[in-house]
């Protein structure tokens, strides 16, 4: 897992990063499959690892989420699902 | 629309009521290795869905980032592993984040957000899921 991570990120911020907005595209998810470099921009919910896996079906799969530091927050203190799948530009607690 | 069933369980000296739907999980909706599980309807659950180790691991379900803390009903803090599947529910298919954690499978409100969800609380009762509409 930790090499996934190292390679995911690095993929991440070097050759996907710099073509998005963090602004425009936030919220948006991202499956990396860290050993071929294959990548999917998907949208806020994660219907786009489903055309990562077409390609990749058996990838070593890191995901980021643009403009936050996990794919996925869960306040444990706060009843709270948004970043489970729905528009994060509808939480204003979060970013 | 999804329809289960609400069921009487009797724990040692507790009767509680669950409201149970049937859900079809894969790894992908062209899997050719989905399974139906018997899921309970959790409204305090506010993930997508949660399934036990066993079932993750049988279906071969993929890892998403790093585990979460999550509080649970008794107020106790534990951390889940979180992996990603696809579901079918309310008639087609949507790739969900699972809270993967012992015990029964949960269906928890941002798998129910934006339907319609009506319980009819007696043994036997009917549970049915719909979509709603954009407007209602």
């Amino acid at each position: 897992m930790a090499e996934t991570r190292t390679r995911g990120k690095s993929i991440y911020e070097k050759e996907i990063l710099p073509s998005l907005d963090e602004k425009t595209d936030k919220g948006r998810f991202v499956f990396i499959d860290v050993d071929s470099g294959d990548y999917e921009i998907g949208g806020r919910y994660m219907e786009g690892l489903d055309n990562l896996l077409k390609r990749r079906p058996n990838p070593s799969l890191w995901t980021e989420r643009v403009g936050y530091d996990t794919p996925l927050i869960y306040d444990p203190n706060d009843y709270h699902f948004r970043l489970f799948g729905t528009p994060v530009e509808e939480d204003s607690k979060i970013g | 629309m999804a329809s289960g069933t609400v069921r009487i369980t009797d724990q040692s000296d507790v009767i509680t009521g669950s409201a149970i739907i049937q859900v079809t999980v894969a790894r992908t909706e062209d899997s050719d290795n989905a399974v139906t599980v018997e899921a309970t309807v959790d409204t305090g659950f506010s993930g997508q869905l949660k399934l036990p180790p066993e079932t993750v691991e049988s279906l071969g379900l993929l890892r998403i980032g790093e585990p979460v803390q999550a509080r649970l009903a008794n107020d106790t803090l534990h951390e889940f592993a979180i992996h990603a599947a696809s579901v079918l529910i309310v008639g087609r298919w949507r790739t969900v984040s699972v809270l993967v954690g012992p015990g029964k499978p949960l269906i928890g409100m941002a798998l129910m957000w934006g339907c319609r969800l009506t319980l009819e609380l007696r043994e036997g009762g009917g549970v049915l899921i719909e979509e709603m509409a954009d407007d209602s």
